[in-house]
C-alpha cells in the first residue's frame, strides 16, 4: 500500500470531543536516558525519527501522552521500564517489544487500567495518573487486548456492537437492534474504504482484518481521545496488517492519538506510512534484544 | 429493551454449534439431575421395603394353654407374611444365617422355640417374656438394618397386641374367678360382723350387771361394817345392863327395908297430931282476948288525943278573942277593962301551961307505937286459929303416909325380886351379845372382799364389751375391704373381657395430628434437594458464563451496569433451571406443592440469590479462588442446612453457622412452600434471601467499578480454572 486511503465517511462520523490540534508529526525525538542499559531491567530505548514534517512548532504541540520514568515492577520482575514517553496528540505511536515485554502492561497503563510503580510521572490527556484513572479511562478506549477485549466468534457483529452501543448508552435508553446503516456509521471511519462486513456476519467468518477493525470500531464506539491497540501481531500476514496500520495512521490523522503495540522490532521498518510514527521499543528481562 | 437489562452477546454466543448448545442444556439441566434425579431416587423408600429379601424362622415347638394347644409362632408367621411389611421368606435357622452372612437377606427374623411356651407362662407361676430373635448384618446394608429396626418396632408391637391379647384375657379370666372369691369372702366377714355384734351386746349387758353387783357388794360391805360397829355397842350395853341389874337388886332390898320403918314412925306421927289439936283450943281463946283488948285500948287513945287537940284549939281561939277585945279597950281608952282582960289571958296561959296537955306530935308517935301491938295482937289470934287447923290436916295426913309407906314397902319387896331376875337376864344377853359381835365382824370382812371382787368382775365385763366391739369393727372392716377389692376386680361381660384384654395388650395408642404433612421421603428431602441444585447449577452457570464480563470492564460503563451485564444472563439460566427442575419434580417424579406460585417464586429468590451470592465471591476473590470458595461453602451448606437431619442433632460448629448460611433459609423457605404451613419463617427466608441478593450484587458492582483497573496478576493469572 502506497497511499493512505481516504476517509470518505470521516464527515458523517461523529464529532470529536477534544479534536483540538491538526495532525502534525511529531519531532520530539525521546532519546534513552542512560547511555548504557540496566543489565537487569534494561532500560528504554525510545526513538522516533520523524520521517516528513520537519520538526517546526514543539512549542505548540500538545502532548497526548507525557511520562518520566514510568515503569512498573511485578512480583517476578520487571515488567517494563524505566520510559520516557512523550505522544502528541493526534499521532500515532508504535510500541515494539517482544511478547512478555511488556508490551499490554504499558498500554493499559496509558489507558488508565493499570498503576505504574510510585515515583513515575505520567500524565495522559492532560490528566495526571494513576490518580485522575476514571476520567482518563473514560477518554481512552482499548482494543485488541487478548483476555479484555476478546469477541465472542458465534455472535453476529450486529449483537456484538449492539452491546456495546448499550454499555456505552445511559441505563434508561433503550438500545435498537444495530442495522447496517448504524453500523456504516460507527465503522466506516475505522474500516476506511475496506467493504464492511454484514452485521448479521458470524464473528468467527470475519478475516482477520476485519475481526481487528470490528475491535477497533468497538473501542471508537465510546469516541475516545486516546486509542491503545494490542498485540497489532494478532493479524498474522503482514500484507493485512499493513492494512491495519494504514487505518490506524488515518484514526491518528483524524484526531485520535493512537498507541498500537506490536511484536516485531522492525515493524515500523517493515510498513509503509504516510508519516514515520514513533517508536517505542521495549525490551525487558534476560531476552532483552536492543533495539534494531 | 433497557440498556442496563441487555444480555450483550453472553448467551447468545452459545447459539451456534452443538457443543454450546449442549453446554446451555447442562447448565439448565444439572439441577435437575442434583434435585430430581435423586428426590426420584429416594422417593419411596419405606413404601418400598415389601422387595426388602428378609428370612423369617419358626422354630416354636408349641405349648398349651389351659387345655388347648398353643402354636403362636405359626400364628405370628402366618400374621407377617399376610401383612407383606417386608419380603418375607420362611426358611429354616442354618439356611437364615447363612443367608445374613452372604447377603442374601438383610436380616433374619427368628421365632425360638420356646415362643408359645413363654406366652402360655404369662397366666402360670413363672411368667416369662416370650421373645422374637432378630439377627442384623450392617455390612449388608446399614441403612437397611435401620429401616429393618424400624419396621421391627412395628412388628414387635403388631405381635405384642396380638399375643398380649389372648395372654390378659387368660389373666382377666382368673380375675374373674377371684371376684367371685372375694364376694364369698365379704359375705363370711358380714356373717362375723353380725356374729360379734350379738357378741357385743352381750357382753357389755354383763358388764352393766357386774358394775350393779359391784355396787351392791360395796352397800353389804359398808352395811355389815355399821352392822359390826352397833354389835360392838350392844354388846357394850348388855354387859353394862347386867352389871346396873345387879346394883337396882341390892338397892330394891334396901328399899323395902326403909319402906316398913317409914311406916311405923307415921303411924306414930299421926297419933301426936291428934294429941296436939286437942291441945291448942284454949291457946286460940287467949289469942282472941287479947286481940279485942289491945283494939279497944287503941280506941280510946284516939279518942283522948282528938279531944285534946279540940281543947287547944279552943284556948287557942280564946287568947286571940280576948287579945283582940283587949285592944279594942285600949283603942277606946278603957285602959282598965283592957289591964283586966290582959290579966285573965295571963292567968289563963298560966293555967293551959299548968295543964300541959299533949301535942298533936306526941300524939302521933303514941299512935304510932300503938299499931304494931295492935298487929300483933291479931296475928297472934290468926296464928293460933292456923295452927289448929294444921295440926289437924297434919294428923289426917300422917295417917295417910303410915298406910302409904305400908304400900311402899310391899311395892319394893317385889321390886327387888324382879331386879334380881333381872340381873341373871342381862349376864346372858351380854354373853350373846358379845358373840353377835365377833359374827359381824366376819360379815364384813366378807362383804369387803365380794366389793373388791365384783369391782374387778366389773372391770374386766368392760374390757371384754370393748374387745367384742373392736372385734365387730375389725369384720366390718373386713367386709368392707373385700366388698371393695371385689367391686375392683371387674366383672366383665366375655365381650367387655376381649375389649379389656385388647386395650391391656396395647394400652397406648398413638393418636398424631399433622400440621403440614409431607408424603414421604420425597417431598421430606425435595427442600434441601432444590437449593442444593441450584446452588451446584449456580456453579455450572458461573463455570460457563463470565461472572464480571470483561469487555465490560474495558469500557468505561459503570460498576453496577457490569456486575448486571454478568448477573443478567446467569439469571435468565437460573430462571430455566428453576421452570425445568419443577416441572420435571412435579410432573415427572410427583411432588405435590402446597402452594405453586409461592415455591416457584421463591425458588427463583434462592436461584438469583446463589447466582448472586457466586458471583460475588467470584468478582472479589478472582474466578480460581472464587470457585474454590463456592465449593467450600458448598459443602458448609449442605453439611449445616438442617436439610437431611435436625441442625440441632448436628455438632456445633454446624449449628453455630447454620443461621449464617443462605441454604438454611432456602431450605426453610421451601419447607413451607412445598409441605406447607406457611408463617413467618417464611418472610424471614425472603428476607434473609433478599438480603443477600442485594447485599451481593452491590459488593459485585463496587468490585467491578475497581477491576476496571487491572493488576499483573489479573492480567496473567498465576493460576486460572
Amino acid at each position: 500500500m502506497t497511499t493512505p486511503h481516504d476517509h470518505p465517511q470521516r464527515a458523517a462520523g461523529a464529532p470529536r470531543r477534544h479534536r483540538t490540534t491538526p495532525p502534525s508529526p511529531t519531532t520530539a525525538p525521546t532519546p534513552a536516558p542512560g547511555p548504557a542499559p540496566a543489565p537487569a531491567a534494561t532500560a528504554t530505548a525510545v526513538d522516533a525519527t520523524p520521517a516528513g514534517a520537519p520538526g517546526a512548532d514543539h512549542a505548540t504541540t500538545v502532548l497526548a501522552v507525557h511520562a518520566e520514568q514510568l515503569r512498573l515492577h511485578g512480583r517476578r520482575g520487571v515488567v517494563y521500564g524505566p520510559v520516557d514517553l512523550e505522544v502528541p496528540t493526534g499521532t500515532l505511536a508504535v510500541v515494539q517489544g517482544p511478547q512478555g515485554g511488556g508490551r499490554s502492561s504499558l498500554l493499559l497503563t496509558l489507558a488508565g487500567r493499570m498503576v505504574p510503580d510510585e515515583g513515575s510521572r505520567l500524565t495522559v490527556l492532560g490528566e495526571p495518573l494513576p490518580r485522575r484513572r476514571t476520567a482518563v479511562q473514560r477518554r481512552a478506549a482499548l482494543a485488541g487486548f487478548a483476555g479484555i477485549d476478546d469477541l465472542d466468534e458465534s455472535v453476529t457483529v450486529g449483537d456484538v456492537v449492539r452491546e456495546r452501543l448499550a454499555w456505552l448508552s445511559p441505563w434508561y435508553r433503550r438500545t435498537p437492534r444495530v442495522d447496517q446503516r448504524t453500523f456504516a456509521r460507527l465503522a466506516g471511519p475505522v474500516f476506511g474504504e475496506r467493504p464492511l462486513p454484514r452485521t448479521g456476519t458470524l464473528v468467527w467468518d470475519l478475516d482477520e482484518v476485519d475481526a481487528m477493525l470490528l475491535r477497533v470500531t468497538l473501542a471508537t464506539a465510546q469516541h475516545p481521545d486516546l486509542l491503545v491497540v494490542d498485540d497489532v501481531d494478532q493479524v498474522h500476514d503482514s500484507r493485512r496488517r499493513q492494512t491495519v496500520w494504514t487505518r490506524l495512521e488515518a484514526l491518528a490523522a483524524a484526531g485520535t492519538t493512537v498507541v498500537a503495540s506490536v511484536a516485531s522490532l522492525d515493524e515500523v521498518a517493515r510498513m509503509q506510512w504516510a508519516t514515520l510514527p514513533q517508536q517505542i521499543t521495549l525490551a525487558t528481562g534476560p531476552h532483552a534484544v536492543p533495539a534494531a | 429493551m433497557l440498556s442496563f437489562t441487555s444480555t450483550g452477546t453472553e448467551l447468545r454466543r452459545f447459539r451456534r454449534g452443538l457443543l454450546p448448545r449442549l453446554a446451555v442444556g447442562a447448565m439448565v439441566l444439572v439441577p435437575l439431575l442434583y434435585g430430581a434425579l435423586y428426590l426420584w431416587a429416594f422417593w419411596d423408600p419405606t413404601g418400598n421395603l415389601d422387595r426388602l429379601p428378609v428370612a423369617l424362622v419358626d422354630a416354636d415347638e408349641g405349648s398349651t394353654l389351659g387345655d388347648e394347644p398353643l402354636h403362636a409362632g405359626a400364628q405370628v408367621t402366618d400374621e407377617l407374611l399376610d401383612s407383606d411389611d417386608l419380603d418375607w421368606r420362611v426358611t429354616d435357622a442354618d439356611a437364615a444365617a447363612a443367608g445374613v452372612a452372604d447377603g442374601t437377606y438383610y436380616f433374619a427374623v427368628t421365632i425360638p422355640s420356646d415362643f408359645s411356651a413363654d406366652i402360655a407362662s404369662a397366666g402360670g407361676d413363672d411368667p416369662t417374656d416370650a421373645r422374637i430373635e432378630v439377627t442384623y448384618n450392617d455390612a449388608n446394608s446399614f441403612l437397611a438394618s435401620t429401616l429393618g429396626r424400624t419396621a421391627m418396632a412395628q412388628v414387635q408391637s403388631a405381635v405384642s397386641t396380638s399375643i398380649g391379647e389372648q395372654a390378659v384375657d387368660r389373666v382377666l379370666v382368673g380375675l374373674g374367678s377371684a371376684r367371685d372369691g372375694f364376694a364369698t369372702a365379704a359375705d363370711g366377714a358380714l356373717t362375723l360382723r353380725a356374729a360379734s355384734g350379738d357378741l357385743s351386746s352381750g357382753a357389755h349387758q354383763v358388764a352393766d350387771g357386774a358394775v350393779s353387783a359391784a355396787d351392791g357388794a360395796s352397800r353389804l360391805a359398808d352395811g355389815s361394817q355399821t352392822l359390826a360397829a352397833g354389835t360392838d355397842s350392844l354388846a357394850g350395853g348388855a354387859t353394862q345392863l347386867a352389871s346396873g341389874a345387879a346394883t337396882l337388886s341390892d338397892g330394891a332390898g334396901q328399899a323395902a327395908t326403909g319402906a316398913a320403918s317409914l311406916a311405923d314412925g307415921a303411924g306414930r306421927l299421926a297419933q301426936g297430931a291428934q294429941d296436939a289439936v286437942t291441945s291448942t283450943v284454949p291457946l286460940v281463946d287467949g289469942a282472941k282476948a287479947v286481940s279485942d283488948g289491945v283494939d279497944e285500948l287503941a280506941a280510946s287513945t284516939r279518942t283522948s288525943a282528938a279531944a285534946s287537940q279540940t281543947l287547944t284549939a279552943a284556948i287557942k281561939t280564946l287568947q286571940e278573942s280576948l287579945t283582940a277585945v283587949a285592944q279594942q279597950n285600949v283603942a277606946d281608952g278603957d285602959m282598965a277593962t283592957a289591964g283586966g282582960i290582959q290579966q285573965a289571958l295571963t292567968a289563963l296561959g298560966t293555967t293551959a301551961e299548968g295543964l300541959d296537955l299533949p301535942t298533936a306530935a306526941e300524939q302521933q308517935a303514941a299512935l304510932a307505937r300503938l299499931a304494931p301491938l295492935e298487929q300483933g295482937a291479931h296475928d297472934l289470934s290468926a296464928g293460933a286459929s292456923d295452927l289448929h287447923a294444921g295440926l289437924g290436916t297434919l294428923a289426917g295426913k300422917a295417917g295417910e303416909l303410915a298406910s302409904g309407906a305400908s304400900q311402899v314397902a310391899d311395892g319394893t319387896q317385889q321390886v327387888s325380886a324382879g331386879a334380881s331376875q333381872l340381873a341373871a337376864g342381862a349376864g346372858t344377853l351380854a354373853g350373846g351379845a358379845t358373840q353377835l359381835q365377833s359374827g359381824s365382824h366376819d360379815l364384813a370382812d366378807g362383804a369387803a372382799e365380794l366389793a373388791g371382787g365384783t369391782s374387778t368382775l366389773a372391770q374386766g365385763a368392760g374390757q371384754v364389751a370393748d374387745g367384742t366391739d373392736q372385734v365387730g369393727d375389725g369384720a366390718q372392716q373386713l367386709a368392707d375391704g373385700l366388698e371393695d377389692g371385689a367391686s375392683q376386680i371387674p366383672d366383665d361381660s366375655d365381650a367387655t373381657r376381649t375389649d379389656r384384654a385388647e386395650v391391656l395388650a396395647a394400652p397406648v395408642a398413638l393418636d398424631s395430628s399433622d400440621v403440614a404433612r409431607a408424603e414421604g421421603f420425597g417431598e421430606g428431602f425435595a427442600p434441601f434437594f432444590i437449593p442444593l441444585a441450584l446452588f451446584v447449577g449456580a456453579l455450572i452457570t458461573w463455570l460457563l458464563l463470565r461472572p464480571v464480563p470483561t469487555r465490560a470492564l474495558g469500557t468505561p460503563v459503570a460498576g453496577w451496569r457490569t456486575a448486571a451485564a454478568g448477573f443478567l444472563p446467569a439469571l435468565a439460566i437460573g430462571v430455566a433451571q428453576v421452570a425445568v427442575m419443577l416441572g420435571v419434580i412435579h410432573w415427572g417424579v410427583g411432588l405435590q406443592l402446597d402452594t405453586a406460585v409461592g415455591t416457584i417464586g421463591f425458588t427463583v429468590l434462592v436461584a438469583a440469590t446463589f447466582l448472586a451470592l457466586q458471583q460475588m465471591l467470584m468478582a472479589v476473590l478472582g474466578p480460581a479462588a472464587g470457585k474454590v470458595a463456592v465449593l467450600a461453602l458448598l459443602m458448609l451448606q449442605l453439611a449445616s442446612s438442617g436439610g437431611t437431619y435436625p441442625v440441632e442433632t448436628t455438632p456445633a460448629f454446624f449449628r453455630a453457622i447454620h443461621p449464617l448460611l443462605p441454604m438454611s433459609y432456602a431450605v426453610t423457605g421451601l419447607r413451607q412452600t412445598i409441605t406447607g404451613g406457611a408463617d413467618g419463617r417464611l418472610w424471614l427466608s425472603v428476607a434473609v434471601l433478599g438480603a443477600v441478593l442485594v447485599g451481593s450484587l452491590a459488593i459485585t458492582s463496587w468490585r467491578a467499578g475497581r477491576l476496571r483497573t487491572w493488576t499483573l496478576s489479573r492480567l496473567h493469572p498465576a493460576l486460572s480454572i
